[in-house]
């Protein structure tokens, strides 16, 4: 079959790029042997591509590393857990030497200490959990009682909406349920977070402001779904 | 009976990367000071514009230090660096809706008169800055595709992995940006 | 043989009956108009154009009803809430200087080249603000990402909030503003804008202060997401 200058033109990138079969690459070979225009072509996109791969490096300016210092002084340090992972990656790495008496008295001591660290954790975990559960457990229809009046006439509001929504959520079409759960723990989740932080930091004015506009975004959320 | 112990020499990037893990501002500082060029570039390269590629690197280089924790050591640094410029520019244009995948056949030939399949015209000797310009002029579709495998030497299965588009489609519109690169530096 | 050609295209009619249908409205408002448009399911795109008509466009599932109401200058589109959930994607073109409320449950936004007052108000939305030049923006979601690329009015207020998304915005190098940003996350990048930003607070979750002589509020609020600010 005689190829034209179309189908040619069409295949010459992965001619040029190396990737067509021997038998269409032996075709485009004998179609450019007797066709200067398509071998004006090939030659021109060798050139593009050749100095593509050789084109240089822009440079921006100098005040960027500036910038960038500047966001990382407001960063975390590269936190513990990073630091951690950091730490056991290169631990894994390293071969130790270790004769056999020193590897069982080794593992005598880390027997003794995971046996403490049991002990001690099973005492916290009774006092804590309690704790863990309530501020991590949010259910639909229940806020807890804050003590700022603007948050309680809130939490009211939320209340009542949240029986309603309740009382209507199940005759809904799946989709859309779970488009309500879905985000309904969104901002859950961002309220727990807002209590942590101000339980941690009661002054914390930003997290305060926070929190009272997630209250006002649960209502707006349950508004939007009360009439379905 | 002892294990043997060996201490093994690792990769300069691989080091850094470690120590700015471990919270040593200097050694991120090295690895700002050897890679910035290349994820400039490859963001001025991929946007077609300097405008926003400060911005863009400075938002590369805030995810590195928050991700470097994640750094093993599986590829090379490098690698695991120009991966994450990609996705970082992939993610710009998708918030500015940028459509890459499906370029418009209309749009992208309007003021371009058409070498003819005939002719023997050829591009006399590419200019290194009339090919930046070209590449800059392509719609952004061509351009990313482009400058992933043409400039930056990525494979259509990664660049097809990446645009979440096919093989076949990523042949198609690096084709397309070489033919239309040619247009463009035969003007 | 007529008998079995009509039963075929019967056939057909019916298999083709289930697929979209199409809604279309132009009005003719006498001066600057006030759309509101509340859908449910599906995308809304607003672009604005030339003529001094509003075009509102919606190719939808045939279980929807799409209202609409106009008085004055005030126009209302709603598609009827029902829990079959059914999609209506909307394109509507306006008058640059039209106001918009627009309402979704779920489904993307976008809205372009706008000169108007702008309110959003949406569960599960991207919102993409492109081109927009309006002397209020209002945006509230509670998933997805906002995005702004436009100008901002003097005496302008922006305020834009997403609980899972981030916020990224892009305003000319040389507009002046005052702006509180909020991050619940303490992901807050203002980019090259930090460097000139004068007055009040820094923290991780929060930033206020003036950039250049300040002036429009710029208001920003995110939970689990980012806050992103370029030069444009």
């Amino acid at each position: 079959m005689i190829m034209v200058c179309t189908q040619c033109q069409e295949l010459l990138s992965d001619y040029i790029d190396g990737t067509l079969e021997l038998g269409e690459q032996a075709h485009i070979e004998r179609h450019l042997s007797d066709c200067e225009p398509c071998r004006a072509m090939r030659d021109d996109l060798l050139q593009i591509v050749h100095f593509s791969h050789r084109l240089p490096e822009h440079a921006p300016s100098a005040a960027l590393w500036a910038r960038i210092e500047s966001d990382l002084a407001k960063e975390q340090p590269i936190g513990f857990k990073a630091r951690a992972a950091a730490f056991w990656l290169r631990l894994r790495e390293r071969h130790f030497n270790l004769s056999i008496p020193q590897m069982v008295a080794a593992a005598a001591a880390f027997v003794i200490v995971i046996s403490v660290s049991v002990i001690a954790f099973r005492r916290d975990t009774i006092s804590t959990s309690n704790t863990l559960a309530e501020s991590m457990h949010v259910s639909p229809g229940q806020v807890q009682p804050l003590a700022n009046p603007d948050m309680e006439q809130l939490e009211q509001q939320i209340n009542q909406l949240s029986e309603t929504v309740e009382q209507k959520k199940n005759a809904w079409n799946p989709e859309l349920r779970a488009a309500f759960e879905r985000n309904l723990l969104y901002v859950n989740q961002s309220l727990v977070e807002c209590r942590h932080q101000l339980s941690d930091n009661p002054s914390d004015d930003v997290s305060q402001e926070l929190m009272l506009n997630a209250y006002r975004e649960k209502i707006r959320l349950l508004e939007g779904f009360k009439s379905f | 009976m002892t294990a043997t112990a060996e201490r093994t020499q690792p990769a300069s990037d691989l080091e850094l990367a470690r120590a700015a893990a471990a919270g040593d501002t200097s050694a991120f500082e090295s690895l700002y000071a050897q890679h910035h060029r290349r994820v400039y570039s490859l963001c001025v390269r991929m946007l077609g514009h300097t405008s926003q590629a400060e911005d863009l690197t400075q938002e590369v280089f805030l995810q590195v230090y928050r991700k470097l924790g994640s750094f093993r050591g599986d590829s090379a640094f490098t690698t695991w660096l120009h991966r994450l410029t990609v996705n970082q520019v992939l993610m710009h244009f998708r918030k500015r809706g940028v459509k890459l995948e499906h370029t418009s056949e209309e749009g992208d030939f309007t003021n371009v008169v058409e070498t003819p399949i005939q002719s023997t015209r050829r591009i006399s000797m590419v200019d290194r800055l009339a090919l930046e310009k070209a590449i800059a002029e392509l719609p952004p579709g061509y351009r990313t595709v482009f400058v992933l495998h043409d400039v930056e030497g990525y494979e259509h299965e990664e660049i097809s992995g990446l645009l979440k588009v096919s093989i076949g489609t990523s042949k198609s519109q690096l084709h397309k940006a070489r033919m239309r690169l040619r247009e463009l530096l035969t003007k | 043989m007529l008998a079995l050609l009509c039963c075929a295209a019967l056939a057909f009619v019916s298999a083709n009956a289930d697929s979209l249908s199409h809604f279309e409205r132009t009005y003719s408002p006498s001066g600057t108009a006030r759309l509101t448009l509340s859908n449910i399911n599906g995308t809304i795109h607003v672009s604005a154009w030339d003529r001094r008509t509003i075009t509102v466009r919606a190719n939808t599932a045939p279980s929807v009803v799409i209202n609409d109401l106009l008085i004055d200058n005030d126009i209302t589109v709603t598609v009827k809430r029902d829990f079959r959930l059914g999609r209506a994607d909307f394109d509507v073109s306006v008058p640059p200087e039209t106001s918009l409320i627009l309402k979704n449950v779920m489904g993307d936004i976008e809205v372009r080249d706008l000169n108007g007052h702008l309110n959003v108000n949406s569960i599960d939305s991207n919102v993409r603000l492109i081109d927009v030049n309006s002397p209020s923006v209002d945006v509230k979601v509670t998933t997805g990402d906002i995005f702004f690329d436009g100008a901002l009015h003097e005496a302008g207020a922006y305020n834009l909030q997403s609980f899972k998304g981030d916020i990224d915005v892009t305003v000319p190098e040389s507009t002046s503003f005052n702006l509180t940003a909020r991050a619940l996350s303490e992901n807050i990048s203002l980019g090259s804008f930090l460097s000139n930003l004068s007055g009040a607070s820094r923290g991780p979750k929060g930033v206020t202060g003036s950039y250049l002589k300040g002036g429009p509020r710029l208001i920003l609020t995110a939970y689990a997401g980012r806050i992103l600010m370029h030069k444009k």
